[in-house]
């Protein structure tokens, strides 16, 4: 099918991605002003994204409650000094007003019988609402259809049309009938999510990085690669989405091989509840030591705990009944767990956005996990996925209104063949190379702990040479049977090009910050290393430059030194020789 | 592997798994209206299915069927 004869949409405000960020965005587009708002998907918009299988927690700051500048404190803490500090103050200040709308709009949160909103502690000592799993997802998707959006399931977006340096919408396919489709709008806000690589999280396996792609094609500039999210889960069996908050929360112990619980070591204070990042690292280490695998231990929970995760992690626990370590409301095993490979989500890479959430390609605005998560730093603010979606979400789509209204309209685009071409082109070939193929050469490269978890500059410029031919040899070869084996290709590919990005600004990091533990530089450099590293495409080819993190400007600082990471320490007075 | 079973003699044919699966894995047979298992190897185990069929058809176990690689 020629472009010319696709099927056209058009709109003043595009958003793609229907999780909370996307429904934020096309609700907030409407509210300020757009007429016409679709928001597409490229799976069913409402059961799809990490937004759908989301661990049951959201962190908010309440105002008339919580003391401001302590959690300013505890965030930049936590998320060691690489928050976007104006970010945060202004997602403090906003999150609460969007917890009270998702309330007013069906989403179920858990509350006292006073009807207060009911907090309880999660991991790395925040303190998290709670609701119930799918149901925030699927009340969302009935507002947006209550609010006139027009919502577009089934279509994989899979490049962005700009035209004079400005947006001027997206080109897609349909995931099951296989046409080729146009999107134009005035403004068009990105909110994919992050990139999950397909690891053993399941419940975020559509979760490919689509989006980054797309935004870095494009030329918008993209930091916090180097940052990966370190979620851990069941080794061995499928256990359906995150629930770490609400294990942590709830007092899982970690344990190693030899039964002993070695959180306490690396983190004195939070011990089992540390961030994801510790605990993930502490099990990098503790491998080295030779003392994997790992096991959570949750059978001392009650069983009014255990009902608890049921109403707020329906799925895990279905899959723990059905994997027989539920039984009768008590967790009968500990489970072996073990970290994802690297990834973004919740907090790590993705396109760098100004507070209003534009990225630097006008009408091109990005909400959620598609962002670099500003506000964030190494951390995820602790259950601050959501939440960053419901503010950078409303932002993004009132702003993106705001151009829709504003903006001069978008120059005619001449042909749309190329874009075309690079769409459907896997479904045109005869032969190729197998999707799974490139999605398990990916896997394989990043996966190992000794390339993103204990990182090195020999180890990291092997994978990613290793990449680099995946990017040469297979990607362009990518063929298809059928529409959905299109969108795995696709998938496939974009996985590609974020783990190649991943490496490259691994590399330039040269200390050790969040869950990049560089063993060749095992400190954390307060002295140079508060900076930015931001990637844009020019000329066909990735760009790295480092912006100074503008540190005096900001409330909470740093002593400015170089210090031994605690991994590095703590590995060595557990018996560890660092070569 | 994920998705299993779906009962046929109590499934009506509602589509509500073939809507809701995010990972494209089931479609409507045309022929007898009701869902099948088209792309078994995407599935995730995730339950969405099973919680969400009005009619308790669906049958997930939480075996993972796709390779992937561990970090150790």
């Amino acid at each position: 099918m020629r472009s010319s004869e696709a099927e056209t949409f058009e709109s003043d405000v595009l958003v793609i991605g229907g999780g909370l960020a996307g429904a934020f965005s096309a609700l907030k587009a409407k509210e300020h002003g757009a007429e016409n708002v679709i928001l597409v998907d490229k799976s069913y918009a409402g059961k799809s994204g990490c937004s759908t299988f989301a661990a049951g927690v959201f962190t908010a700051f309440i105002p008339h409650v919580d003391d401001f500048n302590t959690w300013v404190q505890e965030i930049v803490t936590n998320g060691e000094y690489m928050n976007d500090q104006s970010w945060l103050e202004q997602h403090l200040g906003e999150v609460f007003q969007r917890v009270l709308e998702m309330d007013s709009w069906g989403v179920m949160f858990q509350k006292d019988d006073r009807g207060e909103f009911l907090r309880t502690p999660g991991r790395g000592g925040s303190r998290n609402l709670k609701f119930f799993g799918p149901q925030l997802m699927e009340a969302m998707r009935k507002r947006c259809k209550k609010e006139g959006i027009r919502l577009v399931d089934w279509v994989m977006t899979t490049g962005l049309i700009t035209s004079g340096g400005r947006v001027a919408g997206a080109v897609g396919f349909h995931c099951r009938a296989g046409g080729f489709k146009i999107f134009r709008a005035r403004s068009v806000v990105v909110a994919t999510g992050g990139c999950r690589f397909k690891t053993i999280l399941s419940g975020h396996r559509m979760t490919t990085g689509d989006g980054h792609a797309m935004l870095f094609r494009a030329g918008c500039d993209m930091t916090n690669l180097e940052f990966s999210q370190s979620n851990v889960a069941a080794a061995n069996f499928e256990m359906s989405g995150p629930g770490m908050n609400m294990y942590q929360g709830l007092g899982a112990k970690f344990l190693n091989r030899k039964g002993e619980a070695f959180m306490p070591s690396y983190d004195p204070i939070l011990k089992d509840r540390a961030p994801l990042r510790m605990l993930s690292g502490a099990m990098a280490v503790e491998t080295m030591l030779g003392n994997n695998p790992f096991y959570i231990d949750m059978t001392h929970f009650s069983s009014e705990q255990v009902m608890l995760l049921k109403k707020v992690l329906p799925l895990p626990t279905m899959a723990l009944e059905r994997a027989g370590i539920i039984v009768d409301n008590q967790i009968t095993s500990k489970i072996e767990w073990v970290p994802m490979g690297p990834n973004w989500a919740s907090y790590g890479g993705g396109a760098k956005v100004n507070l209003r959430c534009e990225t630097n390609i006008p009408g091109l605005f990005a909400a959620g996990d598609a962002t670099a998560k500003m506000a964030a730093g190494t951390n995820e603010m602790g259950a601050g996925a959501l939440p960053n979606a419901a503010v950078t979400g409303a932002l993004a789509g009132r702003y993106a209104a705001e151009h829709a209204r504003t903006g001069e309209p978008s120059a005619a685009v001449a042909t749309l063949e190329e874009l075309r071409d690079m769409t459907m082109g896997p479904l045109s070939r005869n032969t190729g190379v197998d999707p799974e193929q490139v999605i398990l050469a990916v896997q394989e490269t990043i996966t190992p702990y000794k390339i993103g978890m204990i990182r090195r500059e020999d180890r990291l410029k092997a994978a990613l040479g290793t990449m680099r031919d995946i990017r040469t040899s297979m990607v362009p070869f990518l063929y298809a049977l059928d529409p959905h084996y299109l969108r795995l290709a696709h998938e496939a590919g974009n996985m590609a090009l974020c783990a190649e990005l991943f490496l490259e600004a691994a590399l330039l990091r040269k200390e050790s910050r969040g869950t990049g533990f560089r063993e060749d530089f095992p400190f954390r450099d307060n002295v140079n290393w508060l900076k930015w590293i931001v990637f844009r495409m020019s000329g066909g080819k990735s760009e790295a430059r480092t912006e100074d993190i503008p540190i005096e400007k900001y409330k909470v600082k740093p002593e400015r030194t170089i210090e031994e990471h605690p991994l590095a320490s703590v590995g060595k007075a557990r018996g560890l020789k660092w070569e | 592997m994920g998705i299993r079973r779906i009962d046929e003699q109590v499934c009506t044919g509602c589509g509500i798994c073939v809507d809701h699966c995010a990972m494209d894995v089931l479609r409507m047979n045309d022929r007898t209206n009701k869902p099948v298992i088209m792309y078994l190897r995407d599935c995730m185990s995730c339950f969405m299915c099973e919680r969400d069929c009005p009619a308790g058809a669906i049958h997930v176990v939480p075996v993972r069927e796709r390779r992937i690689p561990l970090p150790w």
